[in-house]
């Protein structure tokens, strides 16, 4: 099976596979983040072969759809909703309010001292959580609390959520995991249930906020706690 | 030269999912080439970002007479030019010649030597596997991977059916890659 998936991977890299397979295989690699992770292997491997690799962690494709995707929406909108223009000032406002709303809950409702922590700040901050952040972690997440990755949509650069299901049950878990860099500014929002933990991942710090509509809120911290460990 | 017209003709028809094909295949290959341009590793991943972006939303302007590589490739350099111009900066490195130079002192230059310092344990690792590989698996993964010619070529070039063309090259990266997850280095790919 593995090595089925192999043989039609490689066949993909050298641009060999048919038109039909080239299809199912963008379909597979779309959705399967450990069919991901081997293309992305098999890509490191052929750079490194060919002397070609600067970053063996650099994946510029979660940033790339991120980035194709939201303009694409905002053009749509423009062309098809012309004769709304007059409405663009108060709607700015409205959202203008709802940032900084928004922004002063989120200082009143989490603990963010002002200055970094030291662990922050030995750590080079990364540009954006996308960068942090790739599908396969998400798999890997799932480990944690013996549950399987769903779905997952990047919010924006700076937040990702993804669904997953808890084997054994009916249960879901989110997880929304957002950027924190050294600056200042905390880019954090739409968290309005659950537990939110300040961990990192490697030497890079990431926010993570858990909710469920079945699991208690004591089943989250048990949760988090597994990922803190 | 690479055949990507299978994932560009979905890419062309808007599948978004396809292009990403393309950015996991390119990607190192591109900040590489920009890195040696503007030797900075920072600016080299955004402006290799910023030409992937540029080449979707203009796919429809790819003919075909040149690879998709070296078609990015000039994307991403003019955006370079554009950068350096635009910051009035960079009057010394603009220089088309460095581009053909060899990158030698990578670590010198870079501002994480520790992470290059990975890449290039990677790039020995995985050289030494390749120089291990049974002679006829070798060769005809090499004339894949360095002469970059088909699997009908080399089928041609080495005397034998395409079938066996395509078995060698796929066993050669899958003892390359038993190798590389032997030494545990797979794991540095995905951490």
């Amino acid at each position: 099976m593995e090595s089925t998936l192999n043989q039609r991977l490689s066949l993909l890299l050298d641009g060999e596979a048919s038109e039909f397979e080239t299809r199912r295989l963008v379909e597979d690699i779309s959705t399967k983040p450990h069919i991901k992770k081997r293309w992305l292997e098999m890509n490191k491997h052929r750079s490194a072969l060919r002397r070609e690799l600067l970053l063996p962690h650099l994946d510029l494709s979660s940033k790339i759809q991120n980035e194709l995707q939201t303009p694409k929406h905002t053009a749509i909108t423009k062309h098809y909703y012309p004769h709304l223009s007059w409405v663009k000032m108060p709607y700015m406002r409205t959202c203008s309010f709802l940032f900084g709303l928004c922004f002063t809950f989120s200082f009143l409702f989490f603990d963010f001292s002002s200055q970094p922590s030291q662990s922050f700040l030995q750590t080079a901050a990364p540009k954006t959580l996308v960068s942090t952040i790739n599908p396969v972690i998400l798999d890997d997440f799932a480990k944690n609390f013996d549950g399987n990755l769903r779905n997952y949509k990047y919010i924006s650069n700076n937040q990702i959520e993804a669904n997953y299901g808890i084997n054994g049950s009916n249960a879901n878990l989110k997880l929304k995991f957002f950027l924190k860099d050294n600056s200042k500014n905390i880019k954090l929002s739409s968290v309005s249930d659950g537990i939110t933990i300040n961990m990192k991942k490697g030497d890079k710090p990431m926010i993570i906020n858990l909710s469920s509509d079945k699991l208690t809120n004591e089943r989250l911290i048990n949760i988090s706690n597994l990922f803190l460990e | 030269m690479e055949n990507d017209i299978n994932v560009i003709n979905l890419v062309r028809k808007g599948d978004v999912k396809a292009f990403d094909i393309l950015v996991i295949k390119y990607q190192d290959r591109l900040v590489y080439s920009v890195f040696k341009f503007c030797k900075d590793l920072e600016l080299s991943e955004d402006i290799a970002q910023e030409a992937f972006v540029k080449a979707f939303k203009n796919i429809e302007k790819f003919r075909g007479d040149s690879s998709f590589y070296t078609w990015i490739y000039r994307i991403a350099i003019n955006t370079a030019k554009n950068y350096f111009s635009n910051k009035a900066r960079g009057a010394e490195t603009y220089n088309e010649d460095i581009l053909d130079s060899a990158l030698s002192d990578i670590s010198l230059n870079s501002d994480n030597p520790e992470t290059l310092l990975v890449a290039e344990e990677m790039k020995d690792a995985i050289n030494q596997a390749f120089q291990n590989l049974p002679d006829e698996i070798r060769s005809t993964l090499s004339l894949r991977e360095y002469d970059g010619l088909s699997y009908e070529e080399i089928a041609k070039v080495q005397n034998c059916p395409i079938g066996t063309v395509r078995s060698r090259i796929f066993k050669g990266r899958e003892l390359i890659n038993e190798t590389f997850s032997r030494l545990g280095l797979s794991k540095t790919w995905s951490n």
